[in-house]
């Protein structure tokens, strides 16, 4: 008996117990794959948790690996995507007395990808309001729930890891506001970021934590990695 | 120690410790809607003998397992493919057999074995290309050629670094 003849649900258990990058390449295998990954188990788990103490919570998982999603700003359009997939190459032998693991990476061209029009915050939760958020004093960062966050914007050149006022610039995305697909996001972002030369310019994003007044934020900077892409 | 026997899909008897059994929540069900240890064997009307066998010898090296944690959404399958070494053996089966392990397994309602089987299905899926995916489990590409020019422009391996 081969795997197509495994009925639907089974299907979707073995799919849902594969980690976010194959879902990147595995839904081109089949139109019956590919509807499978599109169904609302496997949306729901392309979503960081809700309580997590890495990476921000609710977050979609194209954006949670730092650096691991790019997308290429021409003039002020976004226009390319791509995703890193790395993968340990070779057996990992346990009793050599060194482990040896060879990584290899590839970059996968999602610019056409259906998962870029999904929200970047997961749509399966609900969220506090800012008024109910603006209540909580700040505490362990683990009970926060997200109801913010910003974006900051990292100007290429002058101090490329450093933030600071000077060469940042940051706007607010909120859930409330406006719970954007990823690709929106890139589209926002290439028109803030935009440049007059016409010359490819690669951006990644990388997210984390600040404590704003009195409460956390997450935030999403976005950061020119190259230029051509 | 109480035993109990069952009958394969194809009329096969084998003796098996209740205990061990009772991995098995539909069995374990049965037995408790009966009430008395049954002198008559279970009829598994699904599965066959050799499934049967791998399945039992699965559930005896897991008889002291605790029970999987009820419900709690399946989020502990997500966080990792690692599968335990035992586990690992006992799954280097041709593809035929671990999907009937699955479909057993999903029957039976063993809930920690059809986590490992699929698992193991999907250590077999990642890091592959569609393409290498397609051969791995012959599965025909039912692409119109206008959706799979759509994919293979969504999907193009871009360059390696």
């Amino acid at each position: 008996m081969p795997i197509t003849t495994l009925p639907p649900e089974l299907l979707t258990l073995i799919l849902l117990s594969t980690p976010f990058p194959t879902h990147l390449t595995a839904s081109a295998v089949s139109p019956l794959w590919s509807s499978i990954f599109s169904s609302l188990p496997l949306q729901k788990s392309r979503y960081v948790p809700k309580f997590t103490t890495s990476g921000l919570p609710n977050l979609h998982k194209l954006l949670d690996f730092n650096g691991g999603f790019r997308f290429t700003i021409q003039g002020d359009k976004a226009v390319s995507y791509k995703f890193r997939q790395t993968q340990v190459l070779g057996p990992r032998r346990k009793k050599a007395p060194r482990i040896y693991t060879t990584t290899w990476e590839s970059w996968i061209d999602i610019t056409h990808h259906p998962f870029l029009n999904e929200p970047i915050f997961s749509p399966f939760t609900t969220y506090l309001s800012p008024e109910e958020s603006e209540k909580l004093s700040y505490g362990p960062r683990e009970y926060m729930v997200l109801d913010n966050f910003f974006i900051e914007v990292h100007v290429p050149g002058v101090y490329p890891n450093y933030i600071s006022i000077g060469n940042t610039k940051s706007t607010n995305w909120s859930v409330h506001g406006k719970n954007g697909t990823v690709r929106e996001l890139c589209e926002f972002l290439a028109e803030m970021m935009g440049f007059e030369d016409g010359e490819p310019y690669e951006v990644a994003l990388a997210n984390g934590w600040k404590i704003w007044g009195n409460r956390w934020v997450g935030v999403l900077v976005a950061r020119f990695v190259g230029q051509g892409g | 120690m109480s035993q109990i026997t069952l009958l394969s899909s194809d009329n096969v008897e084998m003796k098996v410790d209740k205990e061990v059994a009772e991995r098995s929540i539909l069995i374990k069900n049965m037995l408790e809607d009966v009430g008395e240890t049954p002198d008559q064997a279970i009829p598994i009307p699904n599965v066959n003998e050799g499934v049967l066998r791998k399945v039992i010898e699965w559930c005896e090296h897991h008889r002291n397992d605790p029970p999987p944690p009820a419900d709690e959404d399946s989020d502990s399958r997500k966080k990792s493919t690692d599968i335990e070494e035992w586990d690992q053996k006992f799954m280097q089966v041709d593809q035929e057999m671990l999907f009937e392990i699955i479909l057993a397994a999903n029957y039976l309602d063993i809930k920690p074995l059809l986590d490992v089987g699929c698992k193991t299905v999907a250590n077999m899926i990642k890091g592959k290309s569609p393409e290498e995916i397609r051969k791995t489990f012959n599965i025909q590409n039912d692409f119109t050629p206008e959706e799979e020019d759509q994919i293979r422009r969504e999907n193009e391996w871009a360059e390696d670094r």
